[in-house]
């Protein structure tokens, strides 16, 4: 499962990096790379394929597994031989969680040539780096940006996400429908409105339509050490109401946790963004119950998702969350894609659209806009599990 | 000489082209050794300071971890005042206090209880509650900082006391380390799956970096120990060496990269001045070579080659160089030595050859000479005598004639009435005289036609004929030609002429007596030898040109051995048919072979054995 002639993480060269003082001269470094090359045997150049996503901050659980999982799939493909006869390289870069960041690093991996961007994790983000990828004729491809804004849009991004409005429409006919829940207090995160508002707007849509009421509407900034405290003040209501979050799996827990803490004994829903394994980490018991509509059915059979979450947890000593799940599927569709154009990046545009591939979990298939459908599955936690109770538009 | 001093390298050069390889290829072959060995010694030098390194790292670590275990250890009791943790905290940012459930009943210094933690304590623990634990690498929910933990479980009073320990103190540990060993690659510490823990970048364990795909740290978790191998970081080479460092449960990794270019540098270095060195001591060996070069084999071999050169022109050689020559030259100076005399001595006979030759030569010459003089005394006596053979020719045939003539009128009607009377037989006797006369006659005309013959060919022959060439039509000679022959057919009752003359010829410029003499000539001969059957004349342009005149006949035709000698002067073929007839000159054939010739064209001939004859005479078509 592993290859090692590529070494992918990054900043890559800082692992080599020796003591200060010490460079080899421009002479020295021309002979080791010729070296290099005979060593390499014929090795053409690898094709360079860019990650960015948040690799520090409260959304680093997203970032840091979809790097992992490109990385897996990577390591599948160049086991394989690679692509069009080059074996791939990831350069990782992390946005740090801001739109300067995600810019300034998608403008570092631009430079260094690479032929696409897995990125970012977040729809404010992606939003943020589109019109760079535009300038660059380069494909930005986010494994998890959902937001419905970029649905129908013939633009520089794909992403084998289902657009968020679906995920957010079953929430709340579950919760309006099923649960009889007839109250709802919404908290979103306004960092990564992008995402949030159009997936909070939805839900509160079909939600009222319904016959539902949302009683409040707060948001909040990670990036500004909110109060969690303050922010559960403002929530109220006995098993009648529902709060429901969009925010990030940590945040998502620091709201229940907070709300818990007061007494709250309402039903606790999330969006998608949460449904990672770090939300039962961080919320522990306090968010049993709750309830998300998941992006994929982590129970799922199919032989190529078992043996991708095992290799997953042999090479990275954790299980894999959505995030990994669908870079991993995104780098099959690019290593799929660049295979078709032998390595030329400009022409990714013309083969994306349409393509299929098997996924992990069935098979994917990308629309005319570089969209995707997939089932929503409404879950809850049992146990620290997500558990699937409910399948909407398998 | 010089051609060949252009296409082949000189002496100096072939030296040079022969000694460098050899002395180059030797040299870099020394220095490729040299740095061999010194890779050698330089990764054995890096493998014995990482084994002392990771052995210090081990055991700091062991001592770093059992002095926060033992602190821990001595919390386990929730009355513990707050001295106890105060007296942690160096080594842990959060200590938790969990109850059977893993549910937060405190937290030091300070943050929310009842959280459920089960999930951040080591997966080992699952299924196995006793002993110590270290956890996997995550960020902290109380300092928000990436931490792992360290847990106990003690059964008794059926707690856990968990320590979040800060991966950047582990990275203060290995930063201490590190600056004591300054010439080392690179350290950092991985968990058994290679996510780091501890590393000289602190942004690089802050972003949960993985480096399980290096090929040493599956060794470590496969055989529990590894031997350092070249790995390729980013596209560059480097030697990864790595060790583990045991733990109460499961173990961590020490892991040392060190890039192939900071060992090869200096090897390079040296290898670098070496070769320098060796490419300086060729240079200045082959520049200390090439006078000795010039003055031992070049200029002996330049003396050689003049000598050569005079030898060439005819002139004496040089002498000898004399002293330091090599003996390979020596071998080549006598045999040329010997070469020269054998030529000197060639030469001798040459001459006296030559000379020979020359006095033969010049004896010819007179002899040719007479024999052109006697050929033109004999052509000048043949065409006076000849002529002067015509006038008593003239005579005597004009005599013979009268003779005849008077005694036909006069005499042979005398001779009748005497018959009548007297004395018979005197007409008998007339007639005889007159048969005599017309032998006389016969015998005359055709020594008259030897003789014109003769006159013919020699002015052929000296170049004498005036040839009146005009444009004539061959159609039209040929049938003045059947003409004049049609009085030999009627003296062959039994031979018929036939002609197949083309009327669509080209006209030819010549003389017309010429052409026409030739095709009587070729008519006759074949009337002469044809006793019954015909003679046939044909006449036709080839497709490529040339006028043909064929002249065939139904005679015995000519014996093989004679057909190459039937154009010869005075050559008589023969042929039985001939016997009893006045033979001819023997000059016709010989001089149609002539004029054909001075008109450029050939005469030839054929004759199946018993088939007659064929004559063809081919004339260019020649303008005006």
């Amino acid at each position: 499962m592993t290859t090692h002639r590529d070494k992918t993480m990054a900043p890559p060269a800082r692992l080599l990096q020796g003591p200060p003082g010490r460079a080899a001269p421009a002479w020295l470094s021309a002979l080791l790379l010729l070296a290099s090359l005979l060593a390499a045997c014929g090795d053409t150049s690898p094709l360079l394929v860019g990650f960015s996503g948040s690799l520090t901050g409260s959304y680093s659980d997203l970032g840091v597994q979809g790097r992992n999982g490109a990385t897996l799939a990577m390591e599948v493909l160049n086991a394989q031989g690679g692509v069009a006869g080059r074996k791939l390289m990831l350069l990782v870069e992390d946005d740090l969680g801001t739109v300067e960041g995600a810019i300034a690093a998608d403008a570092r991996l631009h430079a260094k040539g690479v032929a696409a961007i897995i990125g970012h994790m977040t729809s404010g983000l992606t939003a943020a780096a589109l019109p760079g990828a535009e300038k660059a004729r380069r494909v930005l491809f986010s494994p998890s940006s959902s937001s419905p804004l970029f649905t129908g849009k013939k633009d520089a991004l794909f992403r084998p996400v289902a657009t968020s409005e679906d995920e957010a429409s079953a929430l709340a006919e579950h919760v309006r429908g099923h649960r009889r829940i007839a109250r709802v207090h919404i908290v979103l995160d306004a960092d990564n409105a992008a995402y949030t508002e159009p997936f909070a707007a939805s839900f509160a849509a079909v939600f009222t339509q319904k016959g539902g009421t949302v009683v409040s509407r707060q948001t909040f900034s990670p990036l500004r050490s909110p109060d969690w405290s303050a922010l559960a003040a403002g929530l109220d209501g006995g098993p009648e109401t529902c709060v429901f979050i969009v925010a990030s799996s940590r945040d998502t827990a620091a709201v229940v946790q907070a709300a818990r803490h007061r007494g709250l004994a309402a039903l606790m829903a999330g969006s998608g963004w949460a449904r990672t394994g770090d939300l039962p980490k961080y919320g522990g018991r306090t968010v049993e119950g709750m309830v998300f509509s998941g992006p994929f059915d982590k129970n799922s059979k199919d032989p190529d998702f078992t043996s991708f979450q095992e290799a997953y947890a042999r090479r990275f000593g954790s299980e894999p969350n959505f995030a990994a799940v669908y870079a991993y599927e995104t780098m099959l569709f690019l290593g799929e894609a660049l295979g078709r154009t032998r390595g030329n990046p400009e022409r990714l545009f013309d083969v994306l659209p349409g393509m299929r591939i098997k996924g992990l979990v069935g098979e994917l298939r990308l629309d005319e806009f570089g969209d995707i459908r997939r089932p929503a599955y409404i879950e809850e936690v049992r146990k620290g599990e997500f558990q699937i109770i409910e399948i909407v538009n398998e | 000489m010089q051609a060949h001093e252009h296409s082949a390298p000189s002496i100096a050069r072939l030296v040079r082209r022969t000694l460098l390889l050899p002395l180059l290829a030797g040299g870099l072959l020394l220095v490729l050794c040299v740095g061999g060995v010194q890779w050698f010694t330089s990764s054995a030098l890096i493998r014995a300071n990482f084994a002392h390194l990771s052995r210090y790292i081990t055991s700091t670590i062991h001592i770093y971890l059992q002095n926060a275990a033992t602190l821990l250890k001595a919390m386990q009791h929730a009355e513990t005042g707050p001295g106890a943790f105060h007296d942690a905290l160096p080594y842990f940012r959060t200590v938790l206090i969990l109850n059977r459930d893993r549910q937060v009943l405190r937290a030091e210094p300070q943050g929310p209880t009842g959280m459920d933690y089960s999930s951040f304590l080591s997966p080992v623990l699952e299924g196995d509650n006793l002993g110590e634990s270290l956890s996997v690498p995550y960020v902290s929910p109380y300092s928000g900082t990436l931490v792992v933990n360290f847990s106990f479980y003690d059964p008794k009073v059926r707690r856990y006391v968990v320590g979040e320990m800060p991966l950047a103190d582990l990275r203060a540990q290995l930063a201490a380390i590190y600056q004591g060993n300054p010439r080392t690659g690179t350290l950092f510490i991985t968990d058994p799956f290679g996510n780091l823990l501890a590393h000289s970048d602190t942004l690089l364990v802050e972003r949960q970096t993985n480096v399980g795909d290096l090929r040493v740290l599956d060794e470590l978790r496969e055989r529990g120990g590894a031997a350092p191998r070249l790995e390729w970081l980013d596209g560059d080479p480097a030697l990864v060496l790595g060790a583990r460092i045991p733990l109460a449960r499961g173990s961590w990794n020490v892991v040392m990269t060190v890039p192939a270019k900071d060992i090869l540098g200096p090897i390079a270095t040296s290898t670098a001045a070496a070769m320098a060195v060796l490419a300086l001591l060729t240079a200045l060996l082959l520049l200390a070579l090439r006078p000795l070069v010039q003055r031992r084999v070049v200029a002996p071999l330049e003396r050689l080659a003049d000598s050569i050169q005079r030898t060439s022109w005819g002139l004496e050689p040089l002498e000898p160089g004399g002293a330091s020559s090599f003996a390979e030259l020596v071998l080549v100076e006598r045999a040329f030595a010997k070469m020269r005399e054998a030529i000197v001595q060639r030469e001798e006979l040459l001459v006296g050859q030559t000379e020979a030759l020359e006095r033969k030569a010049d004896e010819l010459e007179q002899a040719n000479r007479r024999l052109q003089e006697l050929d033109a005394m004999k052509s000048a006596l043949l065409s006076s005598v000849s002529h002067e053979m015509r006038t008593p020719l003239t005579s005597i045939l004009g005599f013979a004639k009268l003779i005849a003539r008077d005694i036909r009128q006069r005499l042979l009607p005398r001779l009748a009435q005497e018959d009548q009377g007297k004395e018979p037989g005197g007409g008998e006797a007339a007639s005889r005289i007159l048969g005599n006369l017309e032998i006389i006659q016969h015998e005359g005309q055709r020594l008259t036609r030897m003789v014109n013959d003769f006159l013919d060919l020699a002015k052929i022959e000296s170049g004498k004929v005036v040839w009146n060439d005009r444009e004539v039509r061959l159609d039209e000679v040929c049938r003045r030609a059947l003409d004049a022959a049609t009085a030999l057919g009627e003296a062959r009752p039994g031979v018929e002429l036939r002609a197949e003359i083309d009327r669509e010829m080209p006209a030819l410029f010549m003389d017309p007596d010429r052409l026409e003499q030739i095709i009587l000539n070729l008519l006759g001969n074949a009337f002469k030898f044809t006793e019954a059957g015909s003679v046939r004349l044909s006449a036709f342009c080839e497709p490529s040109g040339p006028v043909v005149i064929e002249v065939s006949d139904t005679g015995p035709g000519i014996p093989p051995d004679e057909l190459h000698r039937v154009f010869d002067k005075f050559h008589q073929v023969q042929a039985t048919s001939l016997r009893g007839k006045t033979p001819g000159s023997g000059l016709g054939l010989a001089i149609c072979k002539q004029i054909v010739e001075h008109y450029g064209g050939t005469i030839g001939v054929t004759s199946p054995p018993g088939h007659g004859a064929t004559f063809r005479v081919s004339l260019p078509v020649r303008a005006a």
